[in-house]
């Protein structure tokens, strides 16, 4: 039946085409464009030069026939969808929301591509880097509407280069896709371009620049577009946070980012910070949990683990997976330029760890031109190396411990490795990690502090007795029925 | 000054007392004052002559001294002077030269001739004959300034080889501090890379790298050995330099120079007029104008003795027998030979050519004192300024490098083989300052040498940064 209604339209569209671009001179473009105020400013931006540019100045994005599936919700005109309303909006931990004014029932936004500094890490040890952003952050302010809203989304260039926004996975008209020298023309530095749709699907999706993408994606021109069901019956979680995966290569020392990078990235950020400096994602026992994941690394997918809990992947940026198709999960995996919407009921209390799975991830900028000295014994060459260099030692014979925990002095502005001073002592990570705090009494989303453990169910040294009770002999492991090369011989 | 005067001796006074009253000649010592003069006045250094102004057990005593703790340069110098052989033995080509005076101003001694004639049977009768030279004894004025010309010649001489010892020996005392300095550097560089080479031991024992990586780091441990080796060549050969110039063998040889070249001195050498004081100083242009004069003079003798060579006169006697009686017949005799063939033209030529070769060498020498002057005068400056360079900018910014390096390496951004990379580095730096610093140094003793009057063998073909042969040795042996 759908199927049917679908390929009617398409057919439709494909005899109306040629005939709408046939009937379009040069003429009749510069007359209908003067009469249209929609698209005033367009019109001074886009003098009728050609043909096919001619084409996107008639073009009237109200207007035109919606493609495939959303012309019920673009011809029902809803009115504008109010927060708390006719949506529970969502927490961006370390962002915020980019506000709107309606103007004649338009959600209006401004957005503005900039050179910024942006933090990536506070205190102790403070990495401040020279990035892009949008309005004065990195990532970019979180975009929230409802389904059937009108927007009008007006984007400043204020960058040295020219740039673009595409809403990155919201299935528009082309013109309004934001791909310069595809579907709309680049906007030159100082330029203000206004895009404006009625946004058809529901669902977590970004924005990021198209022009350029690798300097300007690379650079942190990225941002998270969340558009709430216009449904009333849909069930509203009640904690909704959204995440942005991004990651830089920042060489030790240095301030900017470098965007030519291909593989060997070193700071691995969730919503621009890294851990312990991600603001935890913090939930009440029993309630219901929904993460948007979305990842703009250049180069890198992103297995994201969550302890604690199982949960199942309820949308893509695709669109809603119907339950049937669900399945329990404790990793997804968030490839880049995708989005993953995961759901929890939180029953489990406590301080969950939530990371990239791929352990390189969740360290800083250290190791990576670092020896492999695991294991060697350096003693009598650190004298003689102390002889030429006073403030030597030997580091990494036992893992990156040694540099978490030493405070030594290191170059400036720099996050070789941080680490989270918690209840128990030092937690050696950092990167793209954040926590899921589960509490029974939470105040918003402010950080309730460490977990209280209750007593009696924490891990613990073993005491004697537990030892002899259970015939544990510490320092004669058992070993394996098979006799192999398991021990160095010289320890 | 720091030495004090040494007492004066002269025991070949006494002996030579009739010859100086006769010829109104100097002492020993005295054609030696002058020497000690323009010494003084054109170095400020003093030279004591072994045995004639000085005694050697003395001479022995003060250089002890000088030996003891570290060897200045002003101390080598003085030790040269007092104890080099060579110098002492110039001394006794003055000796030489001032009994050519006294034996310029005898004249020729008279010569007789006898024969004896026996007839058979007959008496035995004496024939003689006495003659003397008496061009010869015109020709001893003379011949005397001829001789004084020379010995005057022979003091220049003999002051230019003080000015020379002094310059050689400050030159091979920065050369040897500068060794020292070579040494201790590369000595350092040999603990980077021993440390390299250990540590990767080390780690090849934990099983972290390849048995390749090791033996790489090896390679790199056995070649900085070589240029330890290298330097620790050069430190000899610059000691062995010293030691020679200064004389010493034995005991003796075991001083020790302080551990760093001194500081490049605020006051630099007054460079105006550079040439010109330069010329007025040169020994070598006086020696060659007394060269000159020299020879003019022997053109003035020549004029006499081509035409004339030799003129006698004498008396003839003979014994004549008479009825028993014997009795002596005399006669005045001459005899000088007869300029038929030989006029004397080519022996005037040849004075003629002598003075005009002189004078060409004269000239030619005052163009190369000039040259000199400009050419050390710039290389005072370069050398200063590359030294001042290294100081204050090459080495400090080696320094805050392997500081960056340190923070970097404490951040494990870095590993210990970067970090000890970047300290060699550094210590490549010193080195390349040490050589700049001697290249300052040595210019600047050329300059005052040339200054004092005396030219720098050589000076013109050394290349501008000095003989770095230790300095370019591994240099850029990175890894």
């Amino acid at each position: 039946m759908k199927d049917e209604r679908d390929r009617k339209r398409e057919a439709a569209m494909d005899a109306e085409q040629p005939t709408r671009l046939l009937k379009l001179s040069r003429r009749r473009v510069l007359m209908s464009s003067a009469a249209m105020t929609a698209g005033a400013l367009l019109n001074r931006r886009l003098p009728a030069q050609s043909p096919s540019q001619a084409s996107s100045v008639a073009f009237n994005p109200l207007r035109q026939t919606p493609p495939r599936h959303w012309a019920a919700i673009a011809k029902a005109n809803h009115p504008p969808g109010k927060p708390q309303d006719d949506y529970t909006p969502v927490f961006t931990p370390n962002g915020w929301t980019l506000p709107f004014e309606l103007r004649g029932g338009v959600k209006v936004f401004h957005v503005v591509a900039e050179p910024i500094m942006h933090e990536i890490a506070n205190a102790p040890e403070r990495l401040l880097v020279e990035c892009h952003g949008f309005n004065g952050s990195f990532p970019g302010p979180t975009i929230e509407v409802v389904q059937g809203d009108r927007v009008r989304i007006y984007v400043t260039n204020r960058l040295s280069m020219p740039t673009s926004v595409h809403w990155h996975a919201m299935i528009l008209l082309c013109g309004m896709d934001g791909v310069s020298g595809l579907t709309q023309p680049a906007i030159a530095p100082g330029e203000t371009f206004v895009y404006e749709f009625i946004v058809p699907d529901a669902g977590t999706f970004m924005y990021h620049s198209h022009f350029d993408s690798m300097t300007q994606e690379g650079l942190g021109q990225v941002g998270m577009f969340i558009v709430h069901p216009r449904d009333p019956e849909a069930r509203r979680p009640d904690c909704d946070f959204a995440l942005l995966l991004h990651e830089w290569e920042v060489i030790g020392g240095a301030s900017r980012p470098d965007p030519n990078e291909m593989s060997d990235f070193n700071i691995l950020t969730i919503n621009g910070k890294v851990f312990p400096d991600t603001h935890p994602l913090v939930a009440q026992l029993g309630d219901r949990v929904r993460i948007r994941i979305g990842n703009l690394s250049a180069m890198d997918h992103h297995p994201i683990h969550l302890h604690g809990y199982a949960f199942k992947v309820t949308a893509t940026d695709g669109g809603p997976i119907p339950e049937t198709a669900q399945w329990p999960e404790t990793t997804v995996l968030v490839g880049v330029g995708q989005t993953r919407t995961i759901e929890l009921f939180a029953d489990n209390p406590g301080d969950w760890i939530m990371h990239c799975h791929m352990t390189h991830h969740t360290m800083n900028q250290m190791g990576h031109d670092f020896p492999n000295m695991i294991g060697a014994q350096t003693d009598q060459v650190d004298k003689k190396i102390r002889s030429l260099l006073p403030d030597y030692m030997t580091m990494g014979t036992k893992g990156m411990w040694d540099m978490a925990t030493m405070n030594m002095s290191v170059p400036e502005n720099t996050i070789p490795m941080k680490g989270l001073d918690g209840q128990f002592g030092r937690k050696v990570m950092g990167g793209m990690a954040t926590t899921l705090k589960v509490r029974e009494h939470t105040v918003g989303y402010q950080d309730p502090g460490w977990y209280d453990f209750p007593k009696g169910t924490v891990a613990h040294v073993a005491t004697a007795a537990e030892l002899e009770a259970d015939g544990i002999a510490p320092l004669a492991p058992p070993r394996r029925p098979h006799d192999g090369p398991g021990l160095r011989p010289d320890l | 000054m720091a030495t004090r005067r040494l007492g004066r001796f002269c025991p070949l006074s006494t002996l030579t007392l009739g010859v100086l009253l006769l010829t109104g000649c100097v002492s020993l010592e005295n054609a030696f004052k002058p020497v000690d003069e323009m010494v003084a006045e054109r170095t400020g250094e003093q030279v004591e002559w072994l045995g004639i102004t000085a005694q050697p057990d003395e001479v022995s005593q003060i250089v002890t001294e000088l030996l003891e703790g570290t060897l200045a340069a002003d101390e080598a110098v003085r030790i040269a002077l007092l104890n080099n052989r060579d110098l002492q033995a110039r001394f006794a080509e003055l000796g030489i030269s001032r009994a050519e005076v006294l034996e310029a101003t005898l004249p020729i001694n008279p010569r007789l001739s006898a024969t004896w004639m026996r007839a058979a049977g007959g008496p035995s009768l004496w024939e003689g004959e006495l003659v003397f030279g008496v061009i010869d004894m015109l020709m001893i004025p003379l011949r005397r300034n001829v001789a004084q010309n020379e010995l005057e010649q022979s003091q220049l001489d003999m002051t230019a080889a003080v000015i020379d010892l002094i310059g050689e020996t400050r030159r091979a005392w920065y050369e040897c501090v500068a060794m020292e300095q070579f040494l201790e550097l590369w000595q350092s560089v040999l603990l980077a890379a021993e440390s390299s080479y250990e540590m990767s031991i080390r780690l090849r024992e934990a099983g972290n790298i390849s048995e390749w990586a090791l033996v790489s780091e090896r390679a790199l441990y056995e070649e900085t050995k070589l240029n330890v080796s290298d330097a620790e060549t050069a430190v000899v050969a610059a000691r062995e330099r010293l030691n020679r110039l200064m004389g010493l063998w034995g005991h003796a040889t075991d001083w020790r120079t302080p551990r760093r070249l001194p500081e490049i001195p605020v006051e630099e050498i007054d460079l105006n007029n550079i040439e010109r004081r330069a010329v007025e100083r040169s020994l070598d242009l006086a020696m060659l104008w007394q060269a000159i004069e020299a020879a003019a003079g022997r053109r003035g003798i020549t004029a006499v003795t081509g035409w004339l060579p030799e003129l006698e006169l004498g008396i003839w006697g003979e014994q004549e027998r008479d009825r028993g009686e014997t009795s002596w017949i005399t006669a005045p005799v001459f005899s000088f030979p007869v300029p038929i063939f030989d006029q004397g033209r080519s022996e005037r030529t040849i004075a003629d050519m002598v003075v005009r070769r002189w004078w060409d060498l004269y000239t030619q020498r005052g163009v190369e004192v000039r040259s000199s002057a400009r050419l050390l005068g710039h290389r005072l400056m370069a050398t200063r300024q590359r030294a001042i360079y290294n100081r204050d900018v090459l080495v400090p910014v080696r320094v805050a490098a392997t500081q960056h390096a340190q923070l970097h390496y404490n951040a494990m951004f870095i590993g210990v083989f970067r970090l000890l990379d970047e300290k060699r580095s550094e210590i490549n730096a010193g080195r390349r300052y040490v050589a700049a610093h001697r290249d300052y140094w040595q210019a600047r003793a050329s300059l005052e040498q040339l200054l004092m009057g005396r030219m720098v063998q050589g000076a013109m073909n050394a290349p501008a940064n000095g003989g770095g042969g230790a300095m370019a040795a591994g240099d850029g042996g990175g890894h």
